[in-house]
């Protein structure tokens, strides 16, 4: 017997929730807003995102996914392509592993996990890109980057985490 | 694994400034634009606001601020318009041909692609527009970067603040040339001053032209305080505040780069 329509688009739903939710993300912070710290957060939420959806749902967030998510961040800002999309997936890559020894531990240890990875993924980003660049670069806009980040993720966490209820709370 | 190397083959044709990467990112930057318009108009509408909303407390100050500025300009504009009157009598004197002053495109900005490692914004305004590499982008207040790269629909705006902004200048007050090298900071360098330079902090920088790109007098900044032993310019666009560019089309010839990539061939 065939599904009904309402339950297949509610699959459906579920299913892209963590791509679609990551892609918003990553066209809001291509936004031009005049808000305090925005601009230096933005780079870093969708890096937030793939951390949050490779840990909680990593079979909805597939590999794929997350080097085309970078692909597209890569042509929209004009940087060199490939490099987020190489970044997120070793973002992606570390965390997945770990779903089954975070699955059981509470907030404050994801948030520790988070500060050590995030700082990881933007020394890295910055020798990387310092490489390519053929330049030393600054270390203070990176810094700013990785503390404000790791400032906000309890608030991301908490909005991606009512997502992931909503849409996946048990029957 | 095989993305992984895809991503790093990515990278190495990108750095090589393969065609291909060029054409992929204006095709997908084109499919964007109408997705990236329809969001940013609200969303900087709540910025708006939210700014409006922070700002409030200071408006009376800013009020007699700008009442107080309004005087100085009215001056100076019947200054200016004295000494374009006596310019153009002794042009026509001269039989000195008037300066072009370029056909201007509007765009809006629908992305801001400046953080991280690259300073860039997106505009909303294409080869359909009438918009070419290599056009010089101004506000009010003054260049703000140039297009380095155009789909039919959208261009990408380089800013002068970028790691691989070159632009040719001229202070001012001495007459002397530079180059205006971009660092990722809000206030880029000035290289390959004279060692007897005059210049100095307060000292307005404008565009030389003699780069073949942009077209010259367009106000750039502020000389600032010297800096690890180079003077640095602080712009006098407020990134933050723009939403409206103007791209100046004076069909200047020159060697223009097709991404930020090829730019860094330059340098």
């Amino acid at each position: 017997m065939k599904a009904p329509l309402t339950h297949v688009l509610d699959d459906l739903v579920r299913k892209t929730a963590p791509v679609a939710v990551t892609s918003v993300l990553v066209l809001v912070a291509l936004m031009h807003l005049s808000i305090p710290g925005f601009a230096e957060l933005a780079p870093m939420l969708p890096v937030m995102a793939v951390y949050y959806w490779s840990v909680h749902r990593p079979e909805l967030l597939p590999f794929w996914t997350v080097f085309l998510i970078g692909l597209v961040i890569d042509t929209l800002t004009g940087g060199t392509l490939g490099f987020n999309a190489l970044m997120l997936l070793l973002v992606s890559a570390f965390m997945r592993p770990q779903q089954r020894h975070l699955a059981e531990r509470g907030f404050a240890i994801h948030w520790v996990i988070f500060m050590i990875v995030v700082t990881l993924f933007e020394f890295l980003r910055w020798i990387l890109m310092a490489a390519i660049a053929q330049t030393f670069l600054s270390l203070g806009d990176p810094a700013l980057r990785v503390l404000l980040a790791i400032a906000l993720y309890p608030c991301l966490s908490w909005f991606l985490l009512r997502i992931d209820q909503a849409l996946f709370k048990p029957a | 694994m095989a993305l992984t190397l895809t991503a790093i083959g990515l990278i190495a044709l990108s750095e090589a400034n393969s065609p291909f990467a060029g054409r992929m990112r204006t095709q997908v930057v084109d499919a964007f634009t109408p997705i990236l318009a329809a969001i940013s108009r609200p969303v900087e509408s709540v910025s708006g606001w939210l700014g409006a909303m922070a700002t409030a407390s200071s408006l009376r100050e800013e009020n007699a601020k700008l009442r107080a500025e309004i005087e100085t300009l009215r001056a100076t504009r019947v200054r200016a318009a004295q000494i374009e009157s006596e310019n153009r009598s002794l042009r026509s004197l001269l039989g000195a041909p008037r300066m072009n002053e370029g056909r201007p495109i509007a765009a809006r900005i629908i992305a801001d692609t400046g953080r991280g490692f690259v300073r860039s914004f997106l505009i909303a305004s294409g080869t359909a527009h009438g918009v070419r590499r290599g056009l010089a982008v101004v506000t009010a207040e003054g260049l703000i970067g140039r297009v380095t790269e155009v789909g039919e629909r959208s261009a990408r705006v380089l800013l002068l603040v970028d790691l691989n902004s070159r632009i040719s200048v001229r202070v001012q007050r001495t007459r002397t040339r530079a180059i205006l090298a971009g660092d990722n900071t809000s206030a880029p360098r000035l290289l390959y001053l004279p060692q007897d330079t005059k210049v100095r902090p307060g000292d307005r920088v404008v565009t030389s032209g003699h780069d073949g790109v942009l077209p010259p007098g367009i106000p750039v900044g502020i000389v600032a305080a010297s800096d690890g032993g180079y003077l640095r310019v602080r712009p006098h666009v407020s990134w933050s505040r723009i939403e409206f560019v103007r791209v100046i089309d004076y069909e200047a010839k020159g060697l223009v780069p097709a991404s930020p990539s090829a730019a860094r061939q330059l340098k």
